[in-house]
């Protein structure tokens, strides 16, 4: 769960894949497409109301009726885990597209403001910065209640200075560089240079950074429905589900597991997925 | 004429004693009073013992708080005039001796000499009677001791060791509301300070004093009192207690509780999980004290006064057409009963006949539903009538009961009852609570005797934005009910009064003015070197016998 504001991983070689690593990206794309399916329509993939408890069929192992067993309430685990997908993925991914377009935003202004603006930015990044992420959700979630939206709003502060920061360093080297000076120089209006062309360069090196951080982002925020901060029972949610199932492990062991193994699924598809996004918008910048 | 009455004083508490020593240990271990099946024999002196507890007091002074947590924390730093036994009898403590007027309107009592709290100051009858001036006193907003001396008139200091208090009318429930910490006696000088300040640390003259109080989120320390030399006629030993501290820390969550346990990280913590609980059979090294909660069951509560449960027969069918056994066996894994009454099985006067009334029956349940006028159905299944659906708004604030309203709102699904889970803050909790706007509510209440009944269903106990929080949350006011409850608080002979408090239970069952869900269990987890765990009458562990082994 490290923060995903740290630093940008290293470029990779410019080489083209390994047969492996292509099988491995097939298959991450794949449950990508599937995760996209199930977000979008769960239905197709169960008929079965996550939230209907079978009071006969408590914790019943899986099985024919029930794929993966059903949770202490008697709700179907299998429907819980795919209508589980949507809560529990787009908290992750709201929160990074928040943090990338309030990070490109403030790293801008930085960037592009006289001095003092930049320091009041800058260092009010480095505060945030210091405050670990999970604890500036907690406090976003003391002050506004702890709800998905909650969650969003403070897993997206808490990314928000390393895409602010990436995004001020780019516009500050694309500032100096002899487009820029020559668009200044034809007499183009300053925002008109800023945002026909300084921005959208910048744009590669933090888009790669959210590529990578998402799958960070969607540990987070099962961690924080784990710990309660995020959407309320009954919700399916991955991270609340595992919460759940833990009080029985010591009876059964499929409440807990499901969701754990549907939670890792889904980040090591981000994670693999994104990494290959991101070295090819870095090939592309080159 | 007076008569002498240390003895007869106890009579309304006796039949306790079919409680008696139900402490159990449910692992099989073995009795719980682990000192003397122990081959090492005597008790031993020294040692902290580290328990983790679940829930925590908004203010600790029990004078002011109404919950369970502050009176088992303030159980082992104040001292009460009398004592409630194991077997529900009342005994001598602060007090040596009492008389009671033939009209029972007026109490001596006589102090013990030589107690002293633990900052040094005597206790003697101008102590109490500041202490009993302090519960009744506006400022102090008691929310649950004052209730216990509704009848109390006024008390003064007839010498230095005789206290006299005066009643505004019979009230036979006294001596077992003064054996309690609500009605504790504190150090009278700590007692004038600010409300506020006594939430965080109070002085008596118990075993164990508490130099650092209660800090929020935290917890609390104690030390041994070493002076101490007046435990209660009847205890297991006299003079200071084994321990030599307690560490008490708040843990919330059971699994964590239960990890801290295993690990050794403490060495005992309450309210286990029913999961757990499960688990300390196949424990080697861990015993499981249980005692049954006598009292009111753990129950869901009906809004009698308005909304769809209003209809007595909306009631009788929400309670017939919900298959309790099943739910509660689902959830508590057979570590809790179902319950089949009013009060809790082993509550005196608890009436056995009534039983029937509770029993499963689905078909019985929809035509009482259909004569209420929910004959209609939404596109959803669930009942309507003059197009409104049949919706029943559950409040909480305890996430603990999760999975039992889940399980519930299954079951009244079934019957095409919707029920909505409302979990809310403490602060909305308690405005609507006091406004009375719910359908649904949920909580038991543990009590030594049958006398609770008149906490949870006497008509003055309705909770409203002038009296401020109170018990009867069923806002219930059924006239027969409240006839019997009066005739019950100024019958002084018990065989009578229990009578009439089985009639009690008749009639509420026959108003169905409560569910009840199961009956709840005070349980004690903790390393087999914890010994001599014992429950006070109300549930609480008593640390003052406890005593602790490698």
């Amino acid at each position: 769960m490290t923060p995903p504001n740290v630093a940008l991983p290293l470029p990779e070689a410019v080489v083209a894949p390994a047969r492996p690593r292509r099988l491995g990206f097939a298959i991450a794309l794949g449950v990508l497409v599937l995760l996209a399916l199930a977000a979008a329509f769960p239905q197709l993939f169960t008929g079965t109301d996550p939230d209907a408890a079978d009071l006969g069929a408590t914790l019943a192992p899986p099985g024919a009726d029930h794929w993966f067993g059903t949770d202490q309430n008697g709700r179907d685990l299998y429907a819980r885990v795919v209508h589980g997908v949507r809560p529990s993925l787009l908290i992750g991914l709201g929160a990074t597209a928040l943090a990338l377009v309030g990070g490109i935003l403030l790293g801008t202004l930085a960037a592009q403001s006289g001095k003092v603006v930049d320091q009041l930015v800058s260092r009010l990044l480095d505060v945030l910065l210091a405050v670990p992420g999970l604890l500036l959700v907690f406090l976003v979630a003391a002050v506004m209640g702890a709800s998905g939206f909650t969650a969003v709003i403070g897993l997206a502060v808490g990314a928000l200075p390393g895409f602010a920061r990436v995004a001020r360093a780019e516009v500050l080297r694309l500032r100096g560089s002899a487009f820029v000076e020559a668009a200044h120089g034809l007499g183009w209006s300053r925002a008109r240079v800023v945002f026909g062309h300084i921005v959208p360069n910048a744009l590669p090196p933090v888009f790669a950074l959210g590529t990578v951080s998402l799958g960070a982002m969607v540990v987070a925020s099962s961690s924080l429905s784990f710990v309660g901060l995020g959407p309320k029972p009954p919700t399916a949610e991955w991270g609340a589900m595992l919460a759940a199932g833990r009080d029985f492990l010591s009876i059964a062991w499929w409440p807990a597991v499901f969701p754990g193994l549907a939670i890792t699924a889904a980040v090591l598809a981000i994670t693999v997925v994104g990494g290959r996004v991101q070295s090819g918008i870095e090939r592309r910048g080159r | 004429m007076r008569f002498r009455n240390t003895r007869n004083a106890a009579t309304t508490a006796v039949s306790t004693a079919a409680v008696a020593v139900l402490s159990i240990t449910l692992s099989g271990c073995g009795p719980d009073s682990g000192a003397q099946a122990d081959p090492a024999g005597l008790p031993v002196s020294g040692g902290t013992l580290r328990l983790s507890i679940e829930n925590e007091p908004e203010c600790l002074d029990p004078h002011q708080s109404p919950t369970e947590a502050a009176r088992a924390l303030t159980r082992p730093l104040v001292d009460s005039l009398v004592r409630q036994d194991d077997g529900g009898r009342i005994r001598p403590w602060l007090a040596t001796s009492w008389t009671i007027s033939t009209d029972q309107l007026v109490y001596d009592f006589k102090l013990r000499e030589g107690v002293k709290f633990t900052d040094g100051a005597p206790l003697d009858a101008a102590a109490v009677v500041a202490n009993l001036e302090h519960v009744v006193a506006p400022e102090t907003k008691s929310l649950l001791a004052s209730s216990l001396l509704s009848a109390f008139e006024s008390a003064k200091a007839v010498d230095p060791s005789t206290v006299e208090i005066r009643l505004k009318r019979p009230d036979s429930t006294l001596l077992i509301s003064l054996a309690t910490p609500n009605l504790g006696i504190e150090s009278p000088a700590t007692l004038k300070q600010d409300p506020a300040a006594l939430c965080a640390k109070i002085v008596g003259s118990g075993p164990f004093s508490s130099p650092g109080g209660f800090v929020a989120q935290q917890g609390i320390d104690y030390v041994r009192n070493p002076d101490y030399k007046w435990s209660p006629e009847g205890a297991g030993h006299t003079g200071p207690a084994w321990l030599e501290a307690i560490k008490v820390q708040v843990a919330p969550d059971k699994t964590a509780r239960f990890g801290a346990l295993t690990s050794g990280q403490v060495d005992a913590i309450t309210s286990v999980s029913p999961t757990n609980a499960k688990e300390f059979g196949a424990l080697p090294g861990f015993t499981l004290h249980a005692k049954p909660f006598p009292g009111i069951n753990f129950s869901y509560w009906p809004n009698t006064a308005s909304g769809p449960l209003a209809d007595v027969r909306v009631r009788k069918a929400l309670r017939a057409g919900i298959d309790w056994d099943r739910i509660v066996k689902n959830v508590y894994f057979g570590v809790f009963e179902v319950a089949k009454g009013v009060i809790s099985p082993t509550t005196p006067a608890f009436n056995t006949a009534l039983q029937g009334e509770y029993a499963t029956d689905k078909d019985k349940a929809n035509k009482l539903l259909d004569q209420a006028g929910w004959t209609a159905r939404d596109g959803e299944g669930y009942r309507t009538k003059d197009g409104k659906r049949l919706k029943l708004r559950h409040m909480w604030s305890d996430a603990s009961i999760t999975d039992l309203a889940t399980q519930i709102q299954a079951g009244a699904k079934e019957l095409g009852i919707e029920t909505v889970e409302e979990n809310l803050d403490g602060g909305t909790y308690v405005e609507r609570l006091l406004s009375g706007d719910y359908d649904l509510l949920d909580t038991s209440f543990s009590a030594s005797g049958p006398d609770v009944l008149r906490v949870l269903f006497a008509a003055e106990n309705i909770p409203t934005a002038e009296r401020g929080i109170a018990n009867n949350i069923s806002r219930y006011t059924g006239a027969q009910s409240q006839d019997l409850l009066k005739r019950a608080l100024s019958t002084v002979e018990q065989s009578e009064q229990f009578k009439l408090y089985g009639e009690v239970q008749k009639q509420i069952t026959e108003d169905a003015a409560v569910f009840p869900v199961y009956s709840d269990r005070v349980t004690f987890g903790a390393r087999s070197g914890v010994k001599q765990v014992q429950f006070d009458a109300d549930g609480s562990p008593n640390f003052y016998e406890i005593w602790l082994t490698a």
